[in-house]
């Protein structure tokens, strides 16, 4: 399996990872969690963190993020801060319960102070796109999961992000609802060429939305695998397909292969 | 229906109790009167307009207190909540003053202010503003650290962190604050009115009868009392489930 290196273009990489290590203090124990990540992400790729539960995947997203701080290493933007969204795992404790599905969408757009009229127009779009316009006037707590997570998608996607971080944001649904919803996040995606970081234990979901699939080893994690995914077209059909089929066991088997030694 | 038949059924129960020890003279019925008699004197109390300057004494006294106390107390708990500084430097003060029963204060009050309104709306503002305070600090140090995560990931400032995110997440706990203050109130106000004395309050009817033996006007009072409490308890559920609609949820 190779190893990451991505991009022989540094220089035009939308996100750049240099040498990322963490470590926490736990029980007065040097516990490292990351160990020497590098990769590039191109502009408008998709690029899904494949590993298995604990193994740091979240420890990076929060890093990327700029929730946690790195022990050593750099990671890069080649857009502002302010251009990078994040979707997190919990969409019941990121929503603001005080606020209606339309409100909570329209957040960012509040706080960045766009003129109603733009901000109004914006927040239309995305509850006609996500099919929430019934449900605009409820509360987070009164609608299903798959329509808080499309809300908590929506809120991030209407400030128009040119980076897209996303922690297991489906893996708290129902199967079919994750897989509406893994639909929607690729078409919105895709459609406005959001450069997309997605963390994800379901190999499955990988395949489907990635451009390359990187496989992490557990803890300390570090990239074991990097593989490449193309598809003509992505749609559910595809998940039932020699192709898909080829991609998952090479993915797994890579997955396994630290497995035996962890 | 259901829940009626159950309301009905225990209070039936208490008066019957109640009018059965009374006709066994249990106790002398100067010490223990007929129900009757004392619901007839609550009617009597309201129909007349007797009772109601003094209903009305203790409720904008409540009303000052609270004001005040929340006019003080919510503002400073949110900064106590918000600066581990202002936390630390202040937490022994508002524990111990806390802890200690407000009627302690009395005499005090008595000393600075005199006996006419003004302790009795200081110590009312004293105790429930530090009941306030405490819990509108636990509300915004414990705000849920996922939404402040999120409100910074969606480029939020520390001004509209605060008031777009810590506030709301701590409103249910500044309004259950704010009643255990009411309760408080209300029964400062009354014991107030039973030691310092005065012209109106119910504190000081009850004194009042006491003192002139009317058993029949004392437990009036007291039931009089006790409707008081319950109805402003749910006047403010009722508000509160309005404002803090997702709490719970």
């Amino acid at each position: 399996m190779s190893a990451a290196s991505g991009n022989k273009r540094p220089g035009t990489a939308e996100v750049s990872i240099r040498n990322i290590s963490k470590s926490f203090v736990e029980n007065a124990v040097d516990t490292a969690v990351l160990d020497d990540i590098s990769l590039d992400v191109r502009k408008g790729e998709i690029v899904v963190l494949f590993g298995p539960n604990g193994c740091g995947k979240t420890t990076l997203f929060n890093l990327l993020a700029g929730i946690t701080q790195r022990t050593s290493g750099a990671i890069a933007f080649s857009c502002d801060a302010d251009r990078v969204g994040s979707v997190f795992q919990d969409y019941r404790a990121s929503l603001f319960p005080w606020r209606t599905l339309q409100a909570n969408i329209q957040f960012g757009l509040e706080l960045a102070s766009c003129p109603q009229e733009t901000a109004r127009t914006k927040v239309e779009h995305y509850l006609t796109k996500f099919g929430l316009q019934a449900s605009q006037h409820k509360y987070p707590y009164e609608v299903s999961g798959g329509m808080a997570q499309l809300t908590s998608l929506a809120r991030t996607l209407v400030l128009d992000p040119e980076v897209l971080l996303l922690d297991e944001p489906f893996s708290s649904l129902d199967h079919s609802m994750a897989w509406r919803l893994r639909k929607e996040l690729l078409g919105s995606v895709k459609e406005n060429g959001i450069t997309c970081m997605l963390v994800s234990h379901d190999v499955d979901e990988a395949i489907f939305l990635a451009d390359r699939v990187l496989v992490l080893s557990p803890r300390p994690a570090r990239i074991i695998g990097e593989f490449p995914i193309s598809f003509a077209h992505r749609d559910r059909s595809i998940v039932a397909t020699e192709t898909f089929f080829g991609y998952r066991d090479a993915i797994l088997h890579s997955f396994f292969s630290t497995m035996a030694h962890a | 229906m259901r829940n009626y038949f159950h309301w009905t059924t225990s209070v039936g129960a208490v008066l019957l109790a109640w009018q059965s020890v009374y006709w066994l003279q249990i106790f002398h019925p100067f010490l223990l009167p007929s129900p009757v008699s004392v619901l007839q004197t609550v009617i009597v109390l309201f129909v007349s307009g007797s009772v109601l300057p003094d209903l009305a004494a203790t409720m904008v006294r409540v009303f000052e207190g609270l004001a005040l106390a929340a006019f003080f107390g919510i503002p400073i708990g949110i900064v106590m909540g918000y600066s581990t500084r202002v936390y630390r430097s202040l937490e022994f003060l508002v524990d111990f003053f806390r802890s200690m029963p407000a009627t302690a204060l009395v005499p005090l009050c008595i000393m600075f202010f005199g006996i006419g309104e003004m302790p009795r709306v200081v110590l009312i503002a004293f105790s429930c503003g530090l009941i306030m305070l405490v819990n509108t600090t636990y509300g915004v140090r414990n705000a849920n650290k996922i939404r402040i995560m999120v409100a910074k990931s969606l480029h939020a400032g520390d001004i509209a962190i605060l008031r777009k995110v810590l506030l709301p997440e701590s409103l249910p706990f500044i309004f259950s604050g704010a009643r255990i203050a009411i309760s408080l109130a209300l029964i400062l106000e009354i014991v107030t009115g039973m030691i310092i004395g005065g012209n109106t309050g119910l504190g000081v009817r009850i004194v009042n009868a006491q003192l002139t033996f009317d058993a029949t006007t004392l437990y009036a009072l007291i039931i009089i009392i006790g409707l008081l409490g319950y109805t402003i308890n749910k006047a403010y559920v009722t508000v509160e489930r309005r404002i803090v609609h997702w709490s719970g949820k």
